[in-house]
């Protein structure tokens, strides 16, 4: 294609100018393509962008003495590269912003269960997902979606026009400001069915919902964990290296995690929900999503007990989920006539997934 | 006024590293201006930590003459990019062994896959972009070929602006390896 007519080359090389009219929201949306088309094929700008919109990083690295070298000269890379930050932190567009704690030397983890029992389950985790790894690494290539399907959009997720959705659930939206919605006046068969699932506060991050961890535990939850070795210890001394530890939000964690499922990396996001799992077995929200993962990742077998595991959960927000996406995996592992039953049950409760589930057995 | 000019800026970052391969100093120097804060920004993503981040860059910097003259680079900017996330993920598990990069990022990213993409001819582009799932095609369309910024494309389909950039990513990728299948057979 000539370079006139190729779509994937910006027309224009980045400037400090072009930067900053684009962060201050000067530039007009053909020219606004054009430096989102650069940050499209730079991988480097892209990653870096986001670190640098990160809380004190732009400000700490003009803190930062170069070493002494020829040839260096700071300033005007300086001043280009703070444009491109603000512009980094315009362009990643989160749903939920929130105060994530850099880690602190300084801070106490806060660990519940005690910090015996988390680092006795870390290592159970870290076992675990040891023959997780291996079993991703094995697998044959999935050629399943890895984006949230439109059905499971219209049910978990949230829409860009959630008026139904609000109607069915309270939902507290995280951006910035909450925003509470009332409980519906007039309740519907479906809702009255379901009633205590309708009552829980819902949150949902990258669109997608969650039970809020204070219906779970009374309290937005802190998560523990270690983060790495202070910098400045001497790692030439083995002997009680200190590990800094962190403290994180469950709302945090959970963002980071969906996030990474969301973008597709689905390992990643695995890795924190077993992770989560690690300290809070039965935790809905992580047992239904990492089920979700094990599917797209084709780990049926794990995703099967997940789902169960959901389904059967006392807090019952993902259960009709749980159990359609249970048939799903039955069917991948077992095929149709394995699945069946489940499909038919689905079919019998007349629940939100019926017409997809007579769908299947229909075929 | 004096206005700074040395010949080592105007270089591109290849000949920068024969320079600096050669012993010319100063080298080092123009690529830090180039790459010294991008590179803060890559271990601040994965490190999440500013003195940890602060050391990597000053570390990997201190080493670059050595390591260029270990390996044969040659694209620099894809190469340092890979190194610094390479280190990252290295002191991530030093205390957390789980701590991965998912394979998928790199072959995502790397750059040299990308001429089916610019040298695709336009019915190939649409027969490719056709075949993408809905979500990717329609941001694949507004965006490259109707020239949408982000937020239209947002605005245009009701879907949320981070979704919009995972769509493209993952669109890019997938149009990449189709046409690359094209190309194969003809």
């Amino acid at each position: 294609m000539a370079n006139g007519t190729d779509p994937f080359t910006p027309r224009t090389p980045l400037s400090r100018e072009v930067l900053e009219r684009y962060a201050q929201g000067e530039l007009s949306p053909e020219e606004q393509h054009d430096v989102e088309l650069h940050l499209q094929s730079d991988p480097l700008l892209r990653e870096a962008l986001e670190g640098l919109s990160m809380p004190g990083a732009v400000a700490a690295f003009h803190n930062m003495s170069a070493p002494h070298m020829p040839g260096s000269s700071n300033w005007p890379m300086r001043v280009l590269w703070s444009s491109i930050a603000i512009v980094g932190a315009a362009l990643l567009v989160t749903e939920y912003h929130s105060d994530k704690p850099v880690a602190d030397p300084s801070s106490v983890a806060v660990a519940t269960p005690s910090a015996q029992e988390e680092a006795a389950s870390r290592i159970a985790v870290d076992s675990t997902l040891t023959v997780v790894h291996a079993e991703i690494d094995a697998r044959p290539t999935s050629t399943e979606s890895t984006s949230v399907s439109p059905l499971a959009q219209e049910r978990f997720s949230q829409r860009a026009t959630s008026s139904v959705a609000m109607k069915r659930e309270q939902i507290e939206r995280i951006d910035g400001q909450p925003m509470k919605v009332e409980p519906p006046a007039e309740v519907s068969p479906l809702h009255m069915k379901h009633a205590r699932r309708g009552l829980r506060q819902l949150v949902f991050l990258h669109g997608l919902k969650l039970v809020h961890p204070s219906e779970l535990y009374g309290k937005d939850l802190l998560l523990g964990g270690s983060t790495g070795v202070p910098a400045n210890v001497d790692q030439t001394r083995t002997d009680n290296i200190p590990t800094v530890v962190y403290k994180q939000r469950y709302l945090d964690f959970m963002n980071e995690a969906l996030g990474d499922y969301v973008n597709g990396d689905l390992r990643t996001a695995l890795d924190d929900l077993y992770f989560l799992l690690g300290q809070y077995p039965d935790d809905v929200n992580a047992q239904f999503y990492a089920g979700l993962t094990c599917y797209h990742l084709g780990l049926y077998p794990r995703a099967e007990k997940f789902f169960s595991e959901a389904g059967a959960n006392k807090v019952d927000c993902f259960d009709e989920e749980s159990e359609w996406y249970h048939a799903l995996t039955l069917e991948k592992m077992d095929g149709f006539s394995a699945a069946k039953p489940a499909f038919e049950h689905i079919v019998n409760a007349e629940g939100f997934y019926a017409d997809q589930a007579a769908k299947q057995l229909a075929r | 006024m004096f206005l700074r000019h040395d010949a080592s800026d105007c270089l591109n970052d290849e000949d920068l590293v024969q320079r600096l391969r050669g012993g010319h100093g100063s080298s080092l120097g123009v690529l830090w201006d180039r790459y010294a804060q991008l590179l803060f920004g890559v271990a601040m993503k994965y490190l999440k930590d500013i003195e940890a981040s602060k050391d990597a860059v000053m570390e990997l910097f201190a080493e670059l003459p050595a390591l260029l003259m270990k390996h044969e680079v040659k694209s620099f900017r894809p190469w340092i990019h890979t190194v610094m996330r390479n280190r990252c993920l290295m002191a991530l598990r030093k205390t957390d062994p789980r701590a991965s990069i998912d394979p998928a990022w790199l072959e995502q990213e790397a750059q040299d896959d990308e001429a089916a993409l610019h040298e695709a001819n336009l019915q190939a582009l649409e027969t490719a972009i056709a075949k993408l799932p809905e979500g990717q095609e329609v941001c694949i369309r507004l965006f490259y070929l109707e020239r949408n910024s982000y937020q239209q494309v947002s605005e245009r389909t009701g879907i949320p602006v981070e979704q919009v950039r995972s769509h493209l990513q993952n669109g890019r990728r997938n149009l990449r390896n189709l046409l690359d299948h094209h190309g194969e057979r003809n």
